[in-house]
């Protein structure tokens, strides 16, 4: 039986007793209500009897000891807090913080104009934490095995993200699961039944969910799921399953999008993604189809995210956000078809590979730029910032805000150490050393230069 | 061997039902266009125009055994009333458009534009469907009023039976329209037995029944 507004349920380790205020929503495993106690107003998921499950109550009694994963990355779950009971009542449910939902949005509030489209800038904040966070749970040994939008909210402003429903969450191939993930979300190897969902098969729902953030399409819906007047499950295993092939897999053409308006959008969305995320969503859903062991790693998508980030740069004329390559250069304005000059660059070399940072006032370094980031951590906290001359109009700096001093050395051979709250101009050529990470400020004709 | 969850119907709902009902009323579409000589080839990519001239909003829904489908798209209300009285608006008026603008079965990516909820259908209830113009004539979607009149419409049909409420309904939706929102109305009534008590909805024996709204003190 559903919960009735001014009924009293416990929460099972503290005693504590809330009221039930209002029905939040309906999932497909029971209802979100919204409850007030000695703590505020908090939610409970009050599971439908045929899932309040011996099995189910102990994986929320385990999650709820085991906590979320530690530091930035594991805030992002809206982690179980305690079992919530109703005395005389077998059924059970479970208690949890209370979302924004005006501040959080959905994807389908996106879709459907209800909340504003994410920038570009947004939308690499977006995926950055989620690879950042699934990184931290599956680093802790769990896997999430239900990953899709609809588990999925953002500030579709800031590019904050929170993961709900994490009642699924297991160990990695120890627990039992009353839910077998969304069907367009699983990987092929679940629906052919030779696997059981694990950190690795979340990795390929993950790609699935960036596709759809990102292209705001599946990524095997094409002339294969076009061509099945009736979308049936055995439809859906083949598409999905025993046969998916990706739209825009390069050396496949069996399932490109067919000229239909409902696949416009995905044409349209998927020339905005720069290159290198292109060859990446390539990649992951073809090899990563073929062996589940070449899928991108969340930490592959974290440094892809970040770096697309750093590329982003304003067209002067219309404002528009236009993603510069890897080697600085930059097409005319997606928008407007402006030419846009490229901005000077911050050339990071650390011996997991090089990246660039465009620059602008405002621009920042952050720790993740410099050292690798712990599973806990997101890496944001900010290191430096390019802040504008306080006296020589169009002159820019970058600002250290760091706890620790800088070595810069100057194109004319002059050294200095740069202590913090101090700046260094922008002056091509300049090099400074952070915490041993050599940063190079560059134009984009350094960058090709051989 | 793995068998799909119990509760997939609506998690597919969710996922396919915009895309495929969009589809296929365009699929019908272009056959009635075809029939009618209309018909002009479609503009692979961007081809919306052709639609245009059948556009429509949709309010949608299914009832089955357990579970209560619902689809929307554009404006117009669909709101449950439980048998305690409880009101619930599955699907929320918000749709960042400004005044009368509204999405359509023909605007570009109406596939996208769907707004989707699934509800338990527990102890059933009564589920209203109308048109914008109903709720325009009072506050708005989900203003007290309009949720006022709806929660008096169905003690009417348990006062007065759904056959003499519906004989009054178009008097009553005119009076509406004369005084308020000027707009053309449709409005469905649609009476849901419990998951597993199946009995008739109503009393059919009762006499012409008052304007719904008029006693708010009842409710």
């Amino acid at each position: 039986m559903p919960l009735n507004i001014g009924q009293k349920v416990t929460s099972e380790l503290t005693g504590i007793e809330l009221e039930v205020i209002r029905k939040l929503g309906e999932g497909t495993q029971g209802e979100v209500y919204l409850v007030s106690g000695m703590r505020g107003f908090q939610a409970v998921k009050w599971y439908k009897p045929e899932q309040a499950t011996p099995e189910q109550r102990a994986a929320i009694l385990y999650l709820v000891k085991t906590g979320p994963p530690f530091g930035a990355a594991g805030k992002r779950f809206v982690w179980p807090l305690d079992l919530v009971t109703r005395e005389g009542s077998g059924q059970f449910g479970y208690l949890m913080p209370r979302i924004d939902t005006q501040r959080f949005a959905e994807l389908g509030e996106v879709w459907a104009h209800i909340k504003p489209v994410p920038s570009f800038s947004s939308l690499c904040e977006i995926s950055y934490q989620l690879a950042n966070s699934y990184r931290a749970l599956h680093l802790s040994g769990h896997c999430y095995r239900d990953i899709s939008a609809g588990n999925l909210m953002f500030d579709p402003v800031t590019g904050n993200i929170l993961i709900c429903d994490n009642d699924n969450v297991g160990v990695n191939r120890q627990s039992a699961c009353q839910v077998w993930g969304t069907m367009e979300y699983m990987a092929p190897e679940i629906i052919r039944c030779s696997a059981d969902p694990s950190t690795q098969t979340d990795l390929h729902s993950l790609a699935v969910l960036l596709f759809y953030l990102w292209v705001w399409h599946h990524p095997f819906h094409g002339e294969m799921e076009y061509g099945f007047h009736c979308w049936d499950i055995p439809a859906k295993k083949k598409v999905y399953g025993e046969s998916p092939v990706f739209i825009f897999d390069p050396e496949n053409s069996e399932n490109r999008l067919p000229p239909d308006p409902d696949y416009a959008i995905a044409r349209e969305r998927w020339e905005y993604c720069p290159a290198d995320l292109k060859a990446t969503f390539i990649r992951v859903f073809t090899e990563g189809l073929r062996d589940p062991n070449r899928r991108v790693t969340e930490g592959e998508w974290q440094n892809l995210f970040s770096g697309i980030k750093d590329r982003i740069v304003i067209c002067p004329r219309c404002h528009a956000e236009n993603i510069s390559c890897p080697d600085g250069q930059i097409a005319p304005c997606w928008h407007c078809r402006t030419t846009i000059v490229p901005p000077p660059v911050l050339r990071i070399r650390r011996p997991v590979g090089d990246s660039i940072i465009a620059l602008a006032v405002g621009t920042t370094l952050r720790r993740r730029h410099i050292s690798v980031s712990q599973a806990s951590d997101d890496g944001s906290e900010i290191v430096g910032i390019v802040v504008q001359h306080p006296t020589v109009p169009g002159a820019a700096g970058i600002r250290n805000k760091s706890t620790l001093p800088w070595d810069a050395a100057f194109p004319n051979g002059d050294t200095a150490r740069v202590p913090p709250g101090r700046a260094v101009p922008l002056h091509p050529g300049t090099t400074i050393s952070i915490e041993g990470i050599t940063v190079t400020i560059a134009s984009p004709e350094d960058l090709v230069k051989p | 061997m793995h068998t799909l969850p119990q509760h997939a119907l609506r998690s597919e709902f969710k996922t396919d039902f915009p895309r495929r009902v969009t589809r296929r009323w365009r699929e019908f579409v272009q056959s009635d266009s075809v029939r009618r000589g209309i018909f002009r080839p479609r503009n692979a990519g961007t081809g919306v125009d052709e639609y245009e001239r059948y556009g429509s909003t949709l309010i949608t829904s299914l009832i089955l055994d357990d579970s209560i489908l619902i689809g929307q798209i554009g404006d117009g209300d669909i709101v449950l009333v439980r048998p305690d009285g409880t009101v619930e608006c599955p699907i929320s008026s918000e749709t960042g458009l400004v005044g009368k603008e509204t999405y359509s079965l023909s605007s570009r990516d109406a596939h996208l534009l769907w707004r989707v909820a699934t509800l338990d259908r527990a102890e059933g209830g009564v589920l209203i469907v109308a048109t914008d113009g109903v709720s325009d004539s009072f506050d708005g979607s989900e203003g007290p009023e309009f949720l006022t009149f709806v929660k008096s419409l169905v003690a009417r049909v348990q006062e007065f039976g759904i056959e003499n409420v519906a004989g009054s309904m178009k008097n009553w939706l005119d009076r509406y329209s004369e005084l308020a929102s000027g707009d053309d109305m449709t409005l469905v009534y649609v009476s849901i037995n419990p998951k597993e008590d199946i009995t008739p909805p109503g009393n059919s024996e009762a006499v012409e029944p008052d304007t719904p709204g008029n006693d708010q003190e009842d409710w």
